[in-house]
């Protein structure tokens, strides 16, 4: 059976016939369908459910929205447990787990309380003044473990995320009376319209207060006109959807929740959330307030919430956080509280009003049903450990700034209902860049203005009653429409009428003045999730972080799960009274995105695991049926090596290396970029980006170029080959594939337009397979391709085109590796036969597939640059020992009056050398730091590796005025050990290139 | 992210763009000829307005074509789209 001890005789909007299970902290409860985790609490009269984030002070309960700084907990279990929920916002289901948050072993019992003994000697900025010495970083690990908020779930999410684009010409945010007014209103000139709301069930306020619309219940309008949304075709109702974050150009994305609640991972209950990011034409906000606490002594005790969320627990939920309430006010809208409680049988014990007897139609209504008004009053202490007991109130003096000495008295209660005013949730109209000002009759920061084509509508702009709302709503709704390029219509309805107008008299109370001069009283907390006091601003302004963005960042008030939603304002006035400044003046920082906490799944949406990141796909498959040991390499998927039986990687890699030496070896370079540049004035072209001279290049050759920005900086490297008088292909990096193309064509289009030439990348349409090793002709001619290839006829640096069975293959004699090579370009679909084919072919000379790793080493041999690797964005070709095609070039090339700034000719720049430890057999990380004799940095290792050929470690290395000191001997500093090496020439193998012209 | 009006493929997002910086630098003619001072301020000085702005974009996913356009820094707001062989129109000369 059922024991809702707080349960009231009300209806409310719960099911009774539907009952559910769930667990919190690990105690058995039940609530109802309908109830939140947080009313369902209330319900079972758990008090306590969370602890404070530095004192771990207990705290109940304090709101009933996405405000709630409080009841932040864990819920759901294994991989699918979800941390800092709200437990306002979490919709109970059976058999719902959750725990509470920053506490240990349960928010009732926490170990860590025993802060809150200390409070007084952790004020603002204790951590970051006590632990200076040496270095914050060494305590950082121990006091946030300390401070956490919630364990991290390692494990994978089960669900999955789904992302949609859309587009519409009036978006509005917040389903309550002003949004879907306004969005009836925009749909009714024929807008296409989207009305979001955060909540599974529009209506806003509408759900809970107790109000008439058009002479009829509120709940009933309400329920009409989104039977009249659902029905019209332009317009989409997404409940349960949250606005997050507001963009340029009216981009908004907000996250939508389809599953049901937390089954997580559970088969076909399709995505948990979607990402919607959505392009509007033209944007209503409408998106409310949220009351915000009074500041008095001790007013975070587990009892104490706002009133309007007392209202809507009673009214919604037919739950009373209490048995004898009693209110704090500044204004009239607590009355509306007091008066639903007593219409549902809660005892009201006094309105403890700190305006002086004013009248107003709240007040005399609450007068007329006989309850207790402190008029005048404010409180100055409460009781109760984790719940409250009693409060204290005294008389204010005339002018409100101080208390009446020796008037105070005791008032014995549950529950204090407070109201200090409404803050409008402004967060997306900061985003969208708009303009904030402070409204000082409202005493809160509402819109002003802003460039986006944006509105706002209702309790966001400071218009409090629900006629306001309904009124705006109606007017800007249509406005917006037409704005967006629709016609007014002929026919308009009329705005629905309520009869709420009443005022709310607000008084600003922004803390509670000092008691009998008696400054010892308790703390009085402005952000409840960051144990923010009055005290703590103070010493803040005392300090001198008076400024907005300091006051958040040395004490952390606004900051992380609640962003301070509920403490923002208070906190701003409380700077400002400790700066003799208005609030206005104080101003607010910046909203950023995300307005709530997104999970990460849902920013990936799809993008995960194999998905994350697309490799790019070599043409030949064979690797991978062959023991080829597949890695990413610039974003291909490339062979490492081929493993075999019996041998180590390093004997794997070291095998194919040498047939590269020795016999031959097949390599697949086909993600080498290639670059069609054809027309009249190619060559011309071509000269112009590259150091080298092109149009002394005659057709069926092939040379080796470098490409430089206008800084004179290499940003790409590799051979061209000139196939027609007007028709060259040029190679570059995998890296630079795109990205040269683009370049080149940027070139073309913005500063050469006279020039008459095509671009066309073709990497992905040609393979490259490269052939190399004394034997690789050998093995060539057996294709038998009609193309005589001896020395004679096809000399190092030429390129033929030909065919093979019908498909044109086009053969470039260049070399990557030092030896004699072949590269066979191939239409990418041929690449895997033809690939097959060569190792057939060249079974009896050897022939051996070639990975990633000992091409490495034959190039490191060579010393031949990796563009990126041996580089910087700051080398040139003078700094890798290219000097002299440069000089020898008259024409002016991109780069080259860059090459003669005094900067790039210093002596003392990092150039390319080789590096030749004593220990043959040292093994140098890439990055090793290079040292002179004092020890001091001179450069860096940027390639490495243990030659087999000349059974030697060697590094390619940027050293400063590195030629000028080859023969010398510097160190390797590895680890804490240093290896002398001796400087050479980068060229360690071959140096004359003897075997390029075999 | 903004959303800009391709001149051959119109309205589309920022992410099928590419940003190509300031509009309107020239090379100097005769890179030799010109000191180190005025090719040092070829290479990096820009304007970095508060305000309008001219700038080169190209539909990069699109017609990969290059134009021009006018941007306000602060509001984003694109005032002006044209050819990248064209001079600004008048209006994009309010930050000179």
């Amino acid at each position: 059976m059922i024991t809702n001890k707080a349960r009231l005789d009300c209806p409310g909007a719960i099911d009774r016939n539907r009952t559910l299970r769930f667990t919190f902290d690990g105690k058995k409860y039940c609530g109802y369908q309908g109830d939140t985790l947080a009313s369902a609490l209330i319900a079972n009269d758990v008090n306590v459910v969370a602890r404070s984030f530095k004192l771990h002070r207990p705290r109940g309960v304090l709101s009933a929205g996405v405000e709630e700084c409080n009841a932040i907990v864990q819920v759901g279990e294994g991989a699918g447990r979800e941390v800092s929920a709200r437990a306002t916002q979490v919709l109970l289901y059976d058999g719902l787990v959750a725990e509470s948050q920053n506490c240990w072993p349960s928010a009732q019992f926490d170990i860590s309380a025993i802060y809150s003994l200390f409070s007084r000697f952790l004020p603002a900025g204790f951590y970051l003044k006590t632990f200076m010495w040496p270095h914050w970083h060494w305590y950082e690990g121990f006091i946030r473990r300390a401070a956490g908020l919630g364990r991290v779930n390692d494990e994978a999410d089960p669900d999955y995320y789904t992302k949609r684009f859309c587009n519409c010409d009036v978006l509005v945010v917040g389903g309550g009376p002003a949004g879907i007014t306004a969005a009836l209103s925009a749909a009714h000139v024929g807008a296409s319209v989207m009305l979001l709301d955060d909540q599974a069930q529009l209506g806003g306020t509408l759900l809970w207060e107790n109000e008439s619309i058009d002479g009829r219940d509120a709940k009933e309008w309400l329920s009409l006109s989104l039977t009249h949304l659902d029905s019209l075709e332009n317009v989409q109702v997404l409940p349960h959807t949250v606005a997050v974050g507001y963009y340029d150009h009216n981009f908004v994305t907000a996250v939508q929740t389809l599953g049901v609640h937390h089954c997580a991972g559970v088969p076909g209950n399709g995505p948990r959330q979607r990402l919607l990011k959505i392009r509007a034409a033209q944007v209503v906000l409408a998106t409310g307030a949220i009351e915000r606490p009074m500041v008095f002594p001790d007013n975070d005790r587990p009892g104490i919430l706002l009133a309007s969320a007392v209202r809507h627990y009673a009214n919604r939920y037919a739950v009373s956080p209490g048995k004898s309430v009693a209110l704090f006010t500044n204004n009239d809208f607590a009355y509306r509280t007091a008066l639903d409680l007593l219409a549902h049988g809660v005892a009201v014990c006094a309105i403890i009003d700190i305006r002086p007897v004013h009248k107003s139609v709240m007040i005399s209504r609450a007068r007329e049903l006989g309850i207790r008004l402190l008029s005048g009053y404010g409180v100055i202490a409460t009781t109760g450990r984790k719940r409250l007991k009693r409060v204290q109130v005294a008389p204010l003096n005339d002018t409100g700034t101080a208390f009446v000495p020796g008037a105070h008295h005791w008032i014995d209660c549950d529950t204090l209902a407070m109201s200090g005013g409404w803050n409008p949730v402004v967060h997306l109209y900061s985003q969208a860049g708009g303009k904030l000002k402070f409204d000082t009759e409202f005493a809160s920061f509402v819109p002003d203005q802003c460039e986006q084509r944006l509105t706002s509508v209702g309790a966001v702009n400071g218009s409090y009653t629900l006629n306001q709302c309904l009124t705006e709503g109606h007017k800007k709704g249509s406005a917006v429409a037409i704005a967006a390029g629709f016609l007014s219509p002929a026919v308009s309805p009329d705005a629905p009428l309520s009869q709420d107008d009443s005022d709310s008299h607000l008084q600003p109370y922004w803390q509670t003045p000092a008691i009998d001069g008696n400054s010892s009283a308790g703390s009085q907390w402005v952000d409840f999730l960051h144990d923010v006091t009055v005290a703590d601003i103070n010493l803040s302004a005392k300090e001198g972080f008076r400024s907005v963005e300091h006051l958040k960042r040395y004490t952390a008030t606004g900051m992380a799960v609640d962003q301070g939603k509920t403490s923002n304002i208070n906190a701003l006035a409380v700077m400002g009274q400790a700066t003799q400044r208005e609030v206005g003046q104080v101003g607010t920082t910046r909203f950023r995105p995300p307005y709530l906490p997104v999970t990460i799944g849902t920013l990936a949406g799809s993008r995960v695991g194999e998905l994350s990141n697309r490799y790019r796909r070599l043409p030949v498959v064979w690797h991978w049926h062959n023991n080829g040991i597949a890695e990413d390499h610039s974003g291909w998927l490339r062979p490492a090596y081929y493993a075999r039986e019996g041998e180590t990687e390093e004997q794997s890699i070291t095998r194919e290396a040498m047939a590269a030496r020795q016999s031959a070896a097949l390599f697949d370079s086909s993600s080498l970029g290639k670059i069609e540049v054809q027309g009249t004035d190619a060559a011309e072209f071509l000269n112009r980006v590259y150091i080298n001279n092109v149009k002394t290049l005659q057709v069926g050759k092939v040379r080796y170029g470098m490409m430089l920005n206008d800084n004179g900086s290499i940003i790409d490297d590799g051979v061209f080959a000139r196939l027609g008088h007007d028709h060259f292909l040029v190679t570059t990096s995998s890296e630079g594939a795109l990205t040269i193309a683009a370049w080149m064509e940027q070139r073309l289009q913005c500063d050469w337009r006279d020039l008459e030439v095509f671009i066309t990348p073709v990497t992905a349409q040609w393979a490259t397979l490269t052939l190399s090793g004394p034997r690789s002709r050998s093995v060539l001619e057996k294709l038998g391709l009609g193309v005589d290839l001896s020395t004679d006829h096809f000399p190092h640096m030429s390129v033929a085109s030909t065919e093979l069975e019908g498909i044109s293959l086009r053969v470039f004699r260049v070399s990557f590796t030092g030896e004699t090579s072949y590269e066979l370009n191939i239409p990418a679909d041929y690449a895997d036969s033809l690939w097959q084919l060569l190792l057939k072919k060249g079974k009896s000379e050897g022939i051996t597939p070639l990975g990633m790793e000992a091409l490495n080493i034959l190039r490191i041999e060579k010393g031949f640059l990796e563009v990126g690797v041996e580089t910087s964005v700051e080398t040139t070709p003078l700094d890798v020992g290219w000097s002299v095609p440069v000089s020898l070039k008259s024409a002016d090339f991109i780069g080259r009056r860059s090459l003669v700034r005094s900067h790039n000719q210093r002596a003392d720049r990092l150039q390319l050398v080789g590096l030749r430890p004593q220990d043959r057999a040292l093994q140098v990380p890439e990055g090793t730091l290079v040292l002179n004799e004092q020890r001091e940095r001179v450069g860096h290792v940027t390639s490495s590796c243990n030659s087999f050929s000349l059974n030697a470690s060697i590094c390619m290395a940027m050293v400063q005025a590195g030629e000028s000191l080859i023969g010398s001997t510097l160190v390797l500093a590895i680890g804490s050990v240093d290896h002398p090496a001796e400087v050479s020439s980068s060229v360690f193998y071959d140096p004359k290139g003897d075997l390029l012209n075999v | 992210m903004i959303q800009i009006d391709c001149p051959l493929c119109g309205l589309r997002d920022e992410s099928e763009f590419t940003w190509g910086g300031e509009a309107h630098i020239c090379r100097p003619e005769n890179p030799d000829t010109v000191g180190d001072e005025e090719w040092g301020s070829y290479l990096f000085m820009r304007q970095n307005p508060r305000g309008n702005h001219r700038e080169r974009w190209c539909h990069s996913y699109g017609c990969n074509q290059w134009f021009n356009l006018i941007r306000d820094t602060v509001s984003h707001k694109i005032t002006s789209i044209y050819p990248i062989d064209q001079l600004a129109p008048e209006s994009g000369d309010d930050n000179e």
